[in-house]
This record gives C-alpha cells, sequence and structure tokens, in this order.
C-alpha cells in the first residue's frame, strides 16, 4: 500500500506541475491584475501541492503492512480489469451500431465476467437492453 | 392551492409512487446506497415537469434512506451508512424473533422523523433564506468557505487526503470558461470542454460505477443473506406500552435530527449515532441495558433520525445553496438543471417551487409509513435478487442516463473515468464527500471571490474582514476548520498513552 500511496502522490504532484504551467496560458482581457482567470486555478494547485507534499512526506514514513490487493484476489483484479475493458468498449462502440445489438452484446460479456448462470443472463441483457431502447431512444428520442 | 393541486395531480402521485418502489430496492439491496440511485436516476427525470422529475428523486431519497434500515434489521448488513446503528437494536430483535416489530418500528419512527423534520423546514426556511437575501458578494464567497470547511470534518480517516480530494473537486470545477472574463481554462481546444465538466456525470461515475467496481473486488456474501433472511411471522405494530417506551426517544432524536442534518456534511449517519448514544438518558433502570440488545427505545432514536435529518438538509440546500448531504449535492445539480439555482433568490424568483418540495418531502413521508407497513414480507424477496445483476442494470443506467444528460458522448466518457477514479480513491481511502463539496462550492466561492474585490474597487481583502456576516462565516469556518484537526490530535495522543 505504501508503495501505491506514494506513486499516487508522485503522479498527482506531476499532474499538479503540468497545469500550473498551463495556467500561464490563460489569455488576460485586462492585463495581470492579480485577480485574473488564473489566480484561483493557480492557488488551487498550490494548496493541492502542498498537502500532497505532507502527505507524501507520511505515506514514506508510514510503514503498513496492509496491501493494495491481496494475492489471493489477483484473480478478481484481473476479472475487474475485463469488466472494466468490456464497458469501454460499449462506450467505444455507441452510435456506431444499432443500440440493442452493442447494449445486448455487452451486457451478456459482463454477465459472463460476473460468472452468472447462462439463460438468465441472456434474458437479464436482452431484456433490459430492449427496455432500454423503447424508454430512452423511442420514448426520450435520444439520438443514440 | 395550485401547489398543492398541482401536488396531488395524478401523474405526479404516480412518479412518487414509483421513486419511492425504486427507493425500496436501492435501499433494501446491500451495497446501493440513496446517493447512487439518486444519482443514476436523475438524467431520466430531466423529460419531466419539474414538479414530477423531483417527486421521483424526493420520493427516492427518501424512501431508500428508510429501506437502509431492512437488511440491517434483517441480517446485520446496512443498506445504507445512515442506517448502520439501526443493526444494533434491529438486528438483536430479530434474533429474539421479533423482525416483523423491528420492521414497523423502522418504518412508522422513519416516516414520523421525516415529518417532523418537514416541519423543522417548513418553520425555518422562510426566515433563513429571507436574512440569506441581504448576503452580497463578500458573503456569498464566505458561506461558500463556511461550506468548503466542512470538507475537513466528512474527511473520515485521514484529514489531509480528504483535503486533497476536495481541492480535486475545486480545480475540476475551474475548467471551462472562467465566469468573469471567459477566458478558456484547462480546455485544451476541445469545445466540450468549454462549459465545463458536468457535476451530474461525476456524481453517477463517482457513486454509480464507482461502487459498482470497489463492489466487484469485496468478497460477495450473497449466500450468507440468503441463508440468514426468514420469513418474518411476528406482528408489525408496536402496543401501547411499546409505543410509550419509545415517546421520549423519539421526541428527542425528532427535534435533534434536523438541526444535525441542517449542518453541511453531516448526514444520517452522524444523526443515527448522536440520538442512539444521547436518547438513552430517557430510559431508566433495566430498559438502559437493553440499549444495543434489542433495545425498541434505541430503535426508535435511529431510525428517526435517519429520515429526520432530510429536513435540514433540505432546509441548509433550499435557503443557502450548500448541500447538507452528498444526496442534496445531486439534488442541486438536478434543480440547476431544471433552471433553478438553491438559494435565498428561488424564494423570491421561485417560491412555487419550494412549496412543491416541501409538499413532495411531506407526502413521500407519509408514503414510507404506508409502504414501510404494507412490504414487509416483500424486503425477504427483494433482498434475495442477485447484486450482479443490479450491477449490470446500473452499469446501463448510467451509460445511457449521462448520454441523456446533453446528447453527448463526452459525458459518457467523463462517467466511465469518474468511475475508475472513484475506484482509486476507495482503494487509497480517499473520501469522495470533500470532492463533492469542491465540485459545487468551487464556482460560487471563485465568482464571489472575485466579484467581491473588483466591487471593493482596491482589490483589497479587507472587504471579507469589515462587513459583519462575512467576518462571522469566516470565523465560523476556521472554528470548523480547527476542530476537526484538534478533535483528531487529541485521539491521536490518547491513543499514544
Amino acid at each position: 500500500m505504501r508503495i501505491t500511496n506514494v506513486s499516487f502522490n508522485l503522479i498527482l504532484l506531476l499532474i499538479c506541475g503540468l497545469l500550473y504551467w498551463q495556467t500561464y496560458n490563460f489569455s488576460t482581457l485586462f492585463g495581470s491584475d492579480g485577480i485574473g482567470p488564473a489566480y484561483f486555478p493557480r492557488l488551487i494547485i498550490i494548496l493541492i501541492m502542498i498537502t500532497n507534499i505532507i502527505e507524501l512526506f507520511f505515506s514514506i514514513k508510514t510503514k503498513s503492512s496492509k496491501r493494495l490487493f491481496l494475492i489471493e484476489h489477483s484473480r478478481r483484479v484481473l476479472e475487474l480489469c475485463l469488466f472494466i475493458a468490456v464497458i469501454a468498449g460499449f462506450i467505444s462502440l455507441l452510435g456506431t451500431l444499432p443500440f440493442i445489438l452493442i447494449a445486448s452484446i455487452s451486457m451478456f460479456l459482463l454477465c459472463m465476467v460476473l460468472k452468472l448462470p447462462l439463460i438468465p443472463s441472456i434474458l437479464v441483457s436482452v431484456g433490459l437492453s430492449v427496455v432500454v431502447h423503447f424508454v430512452f431512444i423511442e420514448g426520450f428520442n435520444i439520438m443514440l | 392551492m395550485e401547489v398543492i393541486s398541482q401536488i396531488l395531480m395524478p401523474s405526479t402521485l404516480l412518479f412518487l409512487l414509483l421513486g419511492s418502489i425504486l427507493g425500496l430496492f436501492i435501499g433494501a439491496l446491500p451495497g446501493l446506497s440513496a446517493t447512487m440511485g439518486v444519482a443514476i436516476l436523475t438524467p431520466m427525470t430531466f423529460w419531466l415537469p419539474p414538479e414530477q422529475g423531483l417527486a421521483m428523486l424526493i420520493a427516492i431519497y427518501c424512501t431508500a434512506i428508510f429501506a437502509g434500515g431492512v437488511p440491517a434489521i434483517l441480517v446485520n448488513t446496512p443498506g445504507t451508512p445512515a442506517s448502520m446503528v439501526t443493526s444494533f437494536d434491529g438486528f438483536a430483535l430479530t434474533k429474539q424473533g421479533k423482525s416483523g416489530l423491528a420492521l414497523g418500528v423502522n418504518a412508522i419512527y422513519s416516516g414520523l422523523g421525516g415529518v417532523i423534520s418537514v416541519i423543522f423546514l417548513m418553520v425555518f426556511s422562510q426566515p433563513i433564506a429571507q436574512f440569506a437575501l441581504n448576503f452580497g458578494a463578500a458573503e456569498y464567497f464566505a458561506l461558500a468557505i463556511f461550506g468548503l470547511s466542512i470538507m475537513v470534518s466528512v474527511s473520515g480517516k485521514s484529514i489531509r487526503k480528504g483535503m486533497i480530494s476536495g481541492f480535486i473537486g475545486l480545480l475540476i470545477a475551474t475548467v471551462g470558461l472562467d465566469p468573469i472574463t471567459s477566458t478558456q481554462r484547462f480546455t485544451f481546444n476541445q469545445s466540450d470542454l468549454y462549459e465545463g465538466i458536468s457535476f451530474i456525470p461525476i456524481m453517477i461515475g463517482l457513486f454509480g460505477l464507482g461502487e459498482v467496481f470497489f463492489q466487484f473486488l469485496l468478497k460477495n456474501d450473497q449466500n450468507n443473506i440468503k441463508e440468514n433472511v426468514k420469513e418474518r411471522s411476528d406482528r408489525i405494530l408496536p402496543n401501547k406500552k411499546e409505543r410509550r417506551e419509545m415517546r421520549k426517544p423519539f421526541l428527542f432524536s425528532s427535534i435533534l435530527s434536523p438541526i444535525i442534518g441542517a449542518i453541511p456534511g453531516a448526514g444520517g449517519d452522524i444523526a443515527s449515532i448522536v440520538t442512539w448514544e444521547q436518547s438513552k438518558r430517557f430510559v431508566k433502570g433495566e430498559k438502559k441495558k437493553e440499549y444495543g440488545k434489542g433495545s425498541l427505545a434505541g430503535l426508535a432514536a435511529t431510525t428517526t433520525a435517519n429520515n429526520g435529518v432530510i429536513g435540514g438538509a433540505f432546509t441548509t440546500m433550499l435557503t443557502l445553496g450548500l448541500p447538507g448531504d452528498a444526496v442534496t449535492a445531486i439534488l442541486i445539480g438536478a434543480l440547476m438543471m431544471y433552471g433553478l439555482q438553491p438559494g435565498p433568490n428561488l424564494f423570491v424568483e421561485d417560491p412555487d417551487i419550494v412549496y412543491t418540495i416541501i409538499g413532495l418531502l411531506l407526502l413521500a413521508n407519509i408514503l414510507v409509513i404506508i409502504l414501510g407497513l404494507l412490504g414487509s414480507r416483500l424486503f425477504v424477496r427483494i433482498m434475495m435478487v442477485r447484486k450482479e445483476y443490479i450491477w449490470v442494470s446500473v452499469i446501463l443506467f448510467s451509460v445511457i442516463g449521462s448520454f441523456a444528460l446533453n446528447n453527448s458522448f463526452f459525458d459518457v466518457w467523463i462517467v466511465f473515468i469518474s468511475g475508475v477514479v472513484g475506484l482509486i480513491f476507495r482503494k487509497l481511502d480517499y473520501p469522495l464527500g470533500p470532492m463533492i463539496l469542491g465540485l459545487l462550492l468551487g464556482p460560487m466561492a471563485e465568482s464571489n471571490f472575485r466579484r467581491a474585490l473588483l466591487m471593493g474597487g482596491d482589490f483589497s481583502y479587507s472587504i471579507f474582514f469589515t462587513r459583519p456576516i462575512s467576518l462571522i462565516l469566516i470565523i465560523i469556518a476556521i472554528v470548523s476548520l480547527i476542530i476537526p484537526v484538534l478533535n483528531k490530535m487529541n485521539q491521536r495522543r490518547k491513543r499514544n498513552v
């Protein structure tokens, strides 16, 4: 857990640094009067950096035996990655293929990752997709 | 009269009932929270007129909070954080074979607690709003700072992590066009970012997808639930002697809970533990020893507190525009989507919507009692639904709901990214409450800060300290920042000793 916390703090610091640099690109109509559009974001970024550095210090100092994931859960983590990948795939395909088709297939794949029984999975994924299609796309005229 | 007839229209009542039924499912299923339910279902209400959409959301909120007590009573698994204390006496009563009575007490006292908190809202909202109408930019900035200072007390285990989370929320709120000069900030020339990142998709991602991902990683005790749940066979309604035993704890809890609820960030979880602990003083002798072992008085105090905070949270939300808890934060977002801005001006510009909300809250809490008593057998069935099917539904509704907000694929990706961020934050013990506060109050703080400085003329910060209300609010903010820090230090010192 310590390595994860430290890594998280370092990544956050890096992002803050990049965003702080980005604030110099904000154009201002009134010149740099001290309270222009960059003032507030800069103030927040500085606050994040300060708290983050303090947290980083404590993360390094704290000796924790707690693990981010237990070894016996590693299979579950892989399954979660697959689960998230299916959702990402579903979102990427939205609008390119008929909604009922991609929603049914994606929901069915999610059911399979969750190791649900085959027949109820088919029924749930198709049933849900059809209901959502009729309520949102036919009923509310959503352009999908 | 017009408001009453609008509330009592069949279509509004239908959505109120629909929301109550959905709330029952959301609350009774451990792992689905009222926040998650309201976040996912909010986009679906935007096609409806505001009174019908709000009827559905308010009913989900009130019923889910009450229904969270059902798994707490039946299987010792709180459905929502607010019902954690309900399990102390509720599950003990189930073990004594009195699950029906515990469920009945949960329904009656949750509903009554909610009704009394609505009376609190009716009495106090108008004077608070009247007072807040005198606020200028400096006062609004100080109010936002006070709201933001609450992020320390909702930080949970680590104040540092809570503050980082809150500041990240504030930073996300600065994306888009600057509120004063319309300068592009962190837009990276992406037109989708010009209007900023919408609040609702982030909430759906953090509390919908994020929660599903997190639960996926946890061990599932579904089979245990099935084994533990038994059909109830005893009576539901308490008798005269039992009602007398619960009277004083109920009255105490119903007065204290709305006050706790009105404090931004203090929700049902805090109210129920405070009232459970404090209501012991109204019980004497052997009955006092029963607390935690199946005390009806203890159960009445906590269940009253669960729904008793709602009126308080709505008072803060409607009068000052500050979220009382996570659900009211989403409801602020929902009201904004309807073109309504919560705050004192709402009472002047749209008084009808304020009275509509109050009326809907009252009806929703009455429905809690009716559905709670009628549905006690149904709860056992609801809890046997496999969580995985609910997760799949949550994912589909999150995706389609977020797209439906603005017909935008960008919003769907925001939901997805927020879901992953929500998972990482939960795993690393970063609380999400402060981030919501930052997201919601950031724009209010920034625009009023800059307006106040411009109005002051010489860009002097003294404007915040020379106006009495602003000064008082800043002092309160500093105090509410310091007290939790001191408490933590005190606790650590005691632990070390």
